[in-house]
């Protein structure tokens, strides 16, 4: 009987899942909205034995923020070696890595004051949405709101990333930043130094990027194909609530997306959010291949080599990635990231030569770069 | 100008109770699991995570030690599978419920022999009352020490193993008689 239960442990272990950082993503969201469903529903079965009970109660329901009692604002603080201690609202705020160079965190929602402490050669980057802040030592508060990021600095200077640029802000000054998750826009010219380069010719040929075979038909560019009717509800305005699983189940019954880069990302957003990468592998395929001049060509390919890589175990072709990421836009903004995940890809992928080789051509462009770090150990360099 | 992109962070980080998304990120996939080996059924693990941590959370801010997130989460995991299948066994018995089915634990990291010895062994476990089952399935599918089990299904130690031979015995009959 022993040896009956060992099998059946063994064969247990096999029971679990094989969640990605999207699907959690989007059942921590769902967690959200049913704790607050809940409490929702305990506030009226309050309501409803207290008028049963027969007493005239006026119970007046304000939401949350207005008059009545104040809603404590979330506080972060980030200790001088980089550690997160998220002081209230820990729901809204994620910690997504700690290494010596960097801390990275994510404002999920709402809005957050932030304490960082003087980082000593690291960088702290704050994540809200597609805006970026680079932070080295600084109070300012976070604020997310619909299609728009809020930036108040209190002390010190932050550097903003957001789909227009690059912006510096200093004590005393606010900022307003574009969040559009259904546009990856992107456009020349980066502002940041290390991203400076002279404009460069047609860029050299770059490998492709390996094609994958037969793409579900939900998700292939409706070129040749009479459009059908929208029908509600869209599944652009689902993508745009931030409803990636419902919006999903719209597109499967809805018209392909159109052919054009917003809406071929669009879709790739949704497929990758809701927990379908592999799906979302032919929108952005055909934005590398069919609009290569395209401003949001380089994020396309940046984001299939993520999939390959984080997603679907392929690092040989996330590698071809990252290299066409580079080779669509040299010099840009993503050039660093791109080369650096091209060298993990490299390491991942076995093959230790290319690994080195490009790992030397980042820490002689970047020596300081943020990644140089891991740069180095994957690329077996002292 | 270019929107900067941060890819996936290669650096996992241990979470505060405090930092509640991140305790999800860092332990649904072991909720998910245990959930799973408790109630013989995946089909509907997503409901049940949620179900899980919507209890867990008013919890979770209470905790001092990040080691003791993980104890928690099993503790209302056991707590929100017991309810579930009590429901169910009363279900069944007004007539109103389904007997356990195959098509309820898709097991795809099993191979084919072990997801037929599952479907037999949760076919088996479905007569039991919530207790017995969830003790038994602490001790042999979740590898549990039996201290463990008895904390996590609140009751003495005494009792954890008696609800544990129980179920054994049947399992023995079973696999004795083919």
């Amino acid at each position: 009987m022993a040896e009956t239960n060992a099998r059946l442990g063994k064969a247990a272990q096999a029971l679990g899942t094989d969640w990605s950082a999207p699907k959690l993503d989007a059942l921590y969201l769902g967690t959200r909205r049913r704790a607050r469903r809940r409490q929702q529903l305990r506030g009226a079965a309050v309501a409803a034995v207290l008028l049963a009970a027969g007493g005239l109660v006026a119970v007046r329901l304000r939401p949350a923020g207005e008059g009545g009692a104040e809603v404590a604002m979330t506080r972060v603080e980030v200790a001088s070696d980089g550690d997160v201690a998220v002081l209230h609202g820990g729901e809204q705020v994620r910690t997504l890595a700690v290494s010596g160079e960097e801390t990275r965190i994510s404002l999920l929602l709402g809005q957050a004051h932030f304490d960082v402490k003087p980082q000593r050669g690291r960088v702290v980057h704050v994540e809200a949405g597609r805006v970026v802040i680079d932070v080295v030592g600084t109070a300012f508060v976070v604020e997310r709101r619909p299609g728009e990021v809020r930036v108040e600095m209190e002390v010190g200077t932050v550097r903003v990333h957001d789909r227009s640029g690059t912006r510096v802000l200093k004590a005393g000054e606010v900022g307003l930043f574009e969040d559009a998750p259904e546009e990856a826009a992107l456009a020349p010219a980066p502002a940041a130094e290390e991203a400076r380069a002279p404009l460069a010719a047609a860029p050299e040929p770059a490998p492709e990027v390996a094609p994958v075979a037969a793409p579900p038909k939900v998700l292939r560019p409706a070129s040749k194909r009479a459009p059908r009717a929208e029908t509600a509800p869209a599944w652009r305005e689902l993508a745009q609530a931030g409803a990636f699983d419902e919006a999903w189940a719209a597109l499967k019954t809805s018209a392909p997306p159109r052919d054009e880069p917003e809406d071929l990302l669009r879709a790739a957003d949704v497929a990758r959010l809701s927990g379908h990468p592999r799906e979302a592998l032919a929108p952005l395929q055909r934005v590398v291949a069919g609009f290569a001049a395209d401003s949001r060509a380089p994020l396309a390919a940046f984001t299939l080599g993520r999939l390959w890589l984080e997603e679907l175990g392929s690092p040989r072709q996330a590698a071809e990635a990252f290299a066409r990421a580079q080779a669509l836009a040299p010099g840009g903004p993503l050039q660093a990231d791109a080369l650096a995940r091209e060298v993990e890809s490299l390491s991942r992928a076995g093959d230790g030569a290319a690994a080195k080789a490009r790992a030397a051509d980042y820490l002689a462009k970047y020596p300081r770069g943020a990644r140089a770090g891991d740069v180095k150990r994957w690329g077996a360099l002292p | 100008m270019v929107a900067k992109v941060l890819p996936f962070a290669p650096h996992p980080v241990t979470p505060r109770p405090g930092d509640v998304a991140g305790v999800f990120h860092a332990y649904a996939p072991y909720v998910a699991a245990v959930a799973i080996r408790l109630l013989g059924r995946d089909d509907d693990i997503d409901d049940v995570v949620q179900d899980v941590f919507v209890v867990a959370l008013s919890g979770l801010q209470a905790l001092r030690e990040p080691e003791a997130i993980k104890g928690w989460l099993a503790s209302v995991a056991v707590r929100v599978t017991m309810r579930k299948l009590r429901v169910r066994r009363v279900q069944r018995a007004l007539g109103l419920g389904a007997q356990w089915d195959p098509s309820w634990l898709m097991a795809p990291a099993a191979t084919g022999e072990e997801r037929t010895m599952l479907h037999q062994l949760y076919r088996l476990l479905e007569d039991f009352p919530a207790p017995e089952r969830i003790a038994w399935s602490l001790r042999y599918l979740q590898g549990e020490k039996l201290e463990d089990v008895a904390a996590l299904c609140g009751c003495s130690l005494a009792t954890a193993k008696r609800r544990i031979a129980a179920v054994q015995a049947v399992i023995e009959e079973a696999v004795d008689h083919g």
